[in-house]
């Protein structure tokens, strides 16, 4: 099977208001990807397109080396979906739940959707309804692990989770990545899960591109410096993406290698949070 | 080919919220013969009570966003919707099959001669007006979801509703289909045949409509 379990090259997908331009980027296999940016960046719209929810105007995906849109039915034997709310009926048992989606996949193992429930603490008889934001989570990855799904989507799975369950879902993620043999692709704004699990990050603003790599190198790569009013200069203003001034000083999102020539000022290894503000205040990272 | 029979099973789970329509059925259809209503018009009750059915189906699938469901499911569009069609059409089929089943124990228990009279053209004549509603009602729910394609899949009913009343002011029209009606067998062959057909194309205008969806 190929290294890559997913592709994009140029996609793009045009709605009256917003405009997804140009996404490539690359998920190798056994790696978790955080596909990060502000609300309305383009995450959702990314996934959809993945997933096939919503018509590509141009661009290719391969998933798991299969064309998501030709071979639609048959990659999705291999991926496992978690969306930031259960898309069951509220009225199905999680029991029901199973008998209704497990024929649609070759491979499900009904003891390993048993041993899931027991591990989340989830009863058979519950109602989907009736699950809190995190069981419902844990529903959807049991069902997901049931399967044994090479490639696990993400959307906002953690939105709306208290910091425990949170915890927990990363803790799941690293587990099912050991192997070697699964990935993950993670979309959501809250980025010290991130910074926790990801190898690679894939950064949207406005529905462009602007990074997508290891995150060490993002974080190696820029620095936010800091300094009072009086020592921005002009020069170093122009170096500065989305840069913020107040009455008692300035900081900013700056290349790493142009940190250097100043030394005297306050430079920091940025957060992800810290490089998707400043971003997001209109930087662009080159 | 598995998936889409899947996905016709699935829709049946989804209307297990509904199951108390499936009880209407034969408490009306035990209404009607009681009042000597023939096959036909037990018919027309089932299928207009399955459109009822139908409708409630993409209403829940709008309420729990089941649209993510299906694109996290092993499934393409194409299966989606002609899984849909196929649990629309059994739908239709069992409820034609309980009310003629009540309809002819009925008659037996009123002491009716020829209880059987008019399956054909129950069956024919009501897969006809079902089709006809579903083929319009279907790609619209497809193409613009519940809440935006209720209103125009309204039309179809309307149109029928508006057809029975012509009959009404018209004595001419009602002659007419009696005519028609004398054809016997032909016309049940031919309104069979046109159900299958507008069924096909609705299909693929539905696949067509799912497809362009945002």
């Amino acid at each position: 099977m190929t290294e890559n379990y997913l592709e994009l090259q140029n996609v793009k997908k045009s709605f009256s208001n917003f405009t997804l331009e140009d996404i490539s980027f690359t998920l190798p296999k056994g790696y978790i990807m955080g596909l990060i940016g502000s609300n309305g960046a383009g995450k959702t719209t990314t996934i959809k397109l993945i997933l096939n929810m919503l018509e590509k105007d141009n661009g290719n995906i391969t998933v798991l080396g299969l064309d998501s849109v030709k071979q639609e039915g048959q990659l999705k034997q291999n991926i496992g979906i978690v969306f930031d709310s259960n898309p069951y009926v509220d009225e199905w048992t999680i029991a029901e739940t199973e008998k209704a989606i497990s024929p649609f996949y070759n491979t499900w193992k009904h003891r390993t959707f048993m041993e899931m429930l027991e591990r989340f603490h989830l009863s058979p008889k519950t109602k989907v309804g009736k699950l809190s934001r995190g069981m419902q989570m844990k529903l959807m990855l049991a069902i997901a692990f049931s399967h044994d799904a090479k490639l696990l989507i993400l959307d906002e799975p953690t939105s709306g989770l208290d910091p425990l369950a949170r915890d927990e879902l990363l803790e799941m993620l690293q587990e099912y990545i050991k192997d070697g043999d699964k990935s993950v692709l993670f979309s959501t704004h809250i980025t010290s899960d991130l910074q926790r699990v990801a190898d690679y990050i894939t950064m949207l603003a406005n529905g462009k591109l602007i990074y997508t790599g290891s995150m060490e190198n993002l974080l190696q790569k820029y620095r936010v410096i800091k300094g009072a009013p009086k020592e921005l200069t002009p020069e170093l203003s122009k170096y500065i993406i989305g840069l913020r001034k107040t009455d008692i000083g300035f900081e900013g999102l700056i290349d790493a290698n142009t940190a250097q020539q100043y030394k005297g000022y306050i430079s920091d290894i940025p957060t992800i949070d810290e490089v998707i503000i400043y971003i997001s205040k209109g930087g662009n990272l080159a | 080919m598995s998936n889409t029979f899947n996905m016709a099973r699935l829709d049946f789970y989804t209307l297990k919220s509904q199951t108390a329509m499936y009880f209407i059925i034969p408490v009306i259809a035990v209404f009607f013969s009681m009042t000597g209503s023939p096959l036909s018009v037990l018919g027309f009750t089932a299928a207009w009570l399955v459109l009822l059915v139908n409708t409630n189906l993409f209403a829940i699938q709008e309420k729990y966003g089941l649209e993510r469901l299906y694109s996290s499911l092993s499934l393409d569009k194409k299966s989606v919707v002609l899984g849909r069609y196929i649990s629309t059409t059994i739908n239709y089929l069992f409820a034609f099959l309980v009310v003629v089943i009540i309809g002819v124990i009925m008659s037996f228990v009123q002491g009716r001669t020829n209880p059987v009279d008019g399956i054909v053209e129950g069956f024919c004549l009501s897969l006809l007006v079902f089709t006809l509603i579903s083929a319009i009602q279907l790609p619209i729910y497809f193409g613009a979801g519940y809440t935006k394609g209720r209103i125009l899949s309204m039309i179809p009913f309307l149109v029928i509703i508006g057809f029975v009343m012509l009959q009404s002011f018209f004595e001419e029209l009602g002659s007419v289909i009696q005519t028609i009606l004398t054809f016997g067998n032909s016309i049940y062959a031919i309104s069979f045949i046109v159900s299958v057909v507008v069924m096909v194309i609705s299909y693929y205008i539905a696949v067509f409509c799912y497809k362009r969806r945002q």
